[in-house]
């Protein structure tokens, strides 16, 4: 049977080599787009820079040791700090798009801290700047989290009758808040790099197209009668189905494989550690194409199930972020990407950009694999009834 | 008419077996209760227009579709939709041309060669001598696009002769072929039969089954309305020929001399110069009828056989022409 499945997928892959328009959509197509938008959209997280306007009201060393902290230690990532007057000074500057957000630290901010009464940071977002908004809002938020946690322990002395200092507290929360700027720049690598990004999400989007040329020769052998000849051989129909299943997996391998090797090469993407990333590659692919053999399960012809593809395709691109980052996307579409491979494979390959090796992109390649698994599964059986004549 | 299964002409074992054939498409009943057998060295001819039945019950023989009822055996093993193994014994020539047209005509073999469970020199063996035996030796190598409609009926014929199988089913094969390529395949399907092969043979063209099979069973409506060889078949309408002769001199002693001739000659009647006699097989005794004409002094100037043929046969027993 091995030998039979293996003379499938030879004589399915020498076609296709012949057949130009393959090689064309699975890697050519793919590259070049990656290419594109890699010189022609040069990315956010490659050259993030913002501005904030931050109004420091309350002068005290806990505000200080914010401004002094945090908010500087952002300069070395791209962020200008500018010094407004008042409130309202800031609002303006966010308005008229002088500045990505403000940061507004009322009067008394120090002093309620010192008391440990509730204080509040004050971030106004420029709408057309979501991902400065974001660092900003992450970065107050941590310091805020490390001076509550300095606040437990002066109200604990305050209760004990001892008295609480702001400048150690602003000390304190100073020290605990150090992990903010590391928070900050693990957000910017998570992000990977704009060629990265790019030729990992062509890679997956055209991945599905690649894949579907091995499945959808089925409707073709069908309809030319080749097929009923294979089958009046010595073999099963699972024989011929496990055939064309192997040549969508090879194209899909070798379309996403040669992606990764020319936009190392050619753009200066960062991929990761390759054995996670062969990992990722393969069971994306596994999903592609037993994705594709569900389509041509349910499709009569080849144009049909093309075009099915195609729409399944683009919608995954769109819903996994192939097309834009999912930290861009609203948090609904961000928790929905993940019924997308995309979604998953493009995470794994975000997360390799940490330098992390291959046990930290297991949960997504566990999540593909079994995904990957099922729709080989249901699509063979499908395949089965539907496309073997009977 | 009649499904029924008499033994094969050869009186050897089977090499195919089936009975109560049956096959409805929704409401159509494509194919009911059909029967045959085929002996090694046979070749079978199903006769009939397009639309009677023939390549689905074809289909049903092969493994290709499933059957509603009845048997199908090859070489004493059963045959059914999810068949493996025994499907090795049938080599399977569909009507359409089911090849690739982007591949060589020996990368077509080899592919189909290694379906059959051929390897390695025994594969390339064979490939070499089905490119020899259909002709494309000199071909090989090219791109089967760049082939002519005669060469690729004959690649799709070699296909089936790959692995040397047992039954050979040829559905309609010579299909908008012409002339020139349908003579030659013809006589490399009548070689084949000498070689034993049992071969199964669908054609709407009268002349093949005549010329191919030793048996033919004629389908209509999904049901073999007669089976038997030509003659028995011709026998079903009479089974006599009508011989014309043209001949000046005085006819009458011609005449008489013939009905004295043979046992088979049933009538001679003469009338302006021509003399006809109604004659069991007319071809087997016509020298002799020449001669005696000769010898009772009448110069025979023409001379024309009419046989009835199995296009006679379909019309007696269906009521309309077999390209109807």
């Amino acid at each position: 049977m091995l030998s039979q499945v293996m003379g499938i997928a030879a004589k399915d892959l020498r076609q296709k080599v012949r057949d130009r328009s393959a090689i064309i959509l699975a890697v050519i197509a793919p590259l070049a787009l990656a290419f594109l938008f890699s010189v022609l959209l040069p990315s956010s997280y490659d050259s993030f820079s913002a501005t904030y306007a931050v109004a420091e009201l309350d002068g005290g060393p806990i505000a200080r040791a914010l401004v002094d902290g945090p908010l500087a230690g952002l300069a070395s990532s791209g962020v200008t700090i500018v010094t407004a007057a008042d409130e309202a000074d800031a609002r303006a500057r966010v308005a008229d798009g002088s500045a990505s957000a403000a940061i507004i630290i009322p009067a008394g901010f120090s002093d309620a801290v010192g008391a440990a009464r509730p204080a509040t940071i004050l971030i106004v977002g420029n709408a057309d700047a979501p991902l400065a908004t974001q660092v900003a809002q992450s970065v107050v938020s941590s310091f805020a989290s490390s001076v509550e946690g300095v606040q437990l322990a002066v109200a604990t002395v305050m209760a004990s009758g001892g008295a609480a200092d702001p400048a150690a507290v602003a000390q304190e929360a100073q020290a605990l808040a150090a992990p903010v700027a590391l928070r900050t720049d693990a957000t910017r690598d998570r992000l990977a790099s704009s060629s990265t990004y790019y030729a990992s999400s062509m890679a997956v989007l055209f991945v599905f197209f690649a894949a579907q040329f091995g499945v959808v020769s089925l409707l073709a052998e069908r309809r030319a009668g080749t097929l009923s000849r294979m089958l009046a051989a010595p073999l099963s129909a699972r024989t011929v189905l496990a055939g064309k299943l192997v040549v969508s997996i090879v194209l899909g391998c070798v379309s996403m494989g040669i992606i990764a090797v020319a936009t190392s090469l050619l753009l200066g993407a960062r991929w990761g550690d390759p054995l996670a990333v062969a990992g990722l590659i393969v069971t994306t692919v596994l999903c592609a194409s037993g994705i594709a053999l569900i389509i041509v399960g349910f499709s009569r012809t080849e144009e049909q199930a093309s075009g099915f593809t195609a729409i399944v395709a683009m919608l995954f691109a769109v819903l996994g972020g192939s097309f834009f980052p999912l930290s861009q996307a609203p948090e609904v579409l961000a928790r929905l990407s993940f019924i997308t491979p995309h979604a998953w494979f493009l995470r794994g390959i975000a997360d390799l950009g940490s330098g992390e090796g291959i046990s930290i992109v297991l949960p997504s390649i566990a999540v593909l694999g079994t995904v990957g698994l099922v729709t080989c599964a249901v699509g063979l059986l499908r395949a089965e009834r539907a496309v073997i004549p009977r | 008419m009649t499904s029924a299964t008499p033994p094969p002409a050869t009186g050897a074992a089977p090499v195919l077996r089936c009975a109560g054939l049956r096959k409805s498409f929704g409401e159509r009943v494509a194919v009911a209760d059909v029967g045959f057998e085929i002996a090694s060295g046979e070749t079978y001819g199903l006769l009939g227009p397009n639309g009677a039945g023939k390549t689905t019950t074809i289909s049903m023989i092969c493994g290709l579709l499933r059957r509603d009822g009845g048997e199908v055996f090859v070489d004493g093993r059963p045959i059914d939709i999810g068949t493996t193994t025994a499907k090795g014994a049938i080599g399977y020539v569909p009507q359409d041309l089911a090849i690739y047209p982007d591949l060589t005509a020996r990368e077509n073999l080899r592919f189909f060669g290694r379906l059959q469970r051929l390897r390695g020199k025994d594969l390339d063996r064979r490939v070499d001598e089905v490119l020899e035996v259909i002709g494309l030796t000199d071909r090989a190598k090219d791109r089967v696009e760049g082939y002519s409609g005669g060469m690729k009926r004959r690649l799709n014929i070699g296909i089936g002769l790959l692995h040397h199988p047992k039954l050979l089913v040829l559905d309609e094969p010579t299909v908008g072929v012409d002339p020139q390529s349908r003579n030659a395949i013809l006589s490399s399907i009548a070689d084949l039969e000498s070689e034993g092969m049992a071969i199964l043979y669908t054609t709407h063209y009268m002349e093949e089954a005549e010329r191919l099979c030793d048996r033919i069973g004629i389908i209509d409506q999904g049901t073999i309305q007669a089976e038997g060889t030509r003659r028995e078949l011709i026998e079903l309408i009479g089974g006599r020929d009508r011989v014309v002769l043209t001949a000046g001199g005085t006819l009458g002693p011609a005449a008489e001399a013939l009905r004295r001739l043979d046992g088979r000659i049933a009538e001679v009647t003469v009338s302006d110069g021509r003399i006809e006699v109604i004659v069991v097989e007319a071809r087997s005794i016509l020298p002799a009828m020449l001669e005696t004409v000769a010898s009772a002094g009448a110069a025979v100037r023409s001379v024309e056989v009419v046989e009835p043929d199995l296009e006679a046969v379909f019309l007696h027993l269906t009521g309309k022409a077999l390209r109807d």
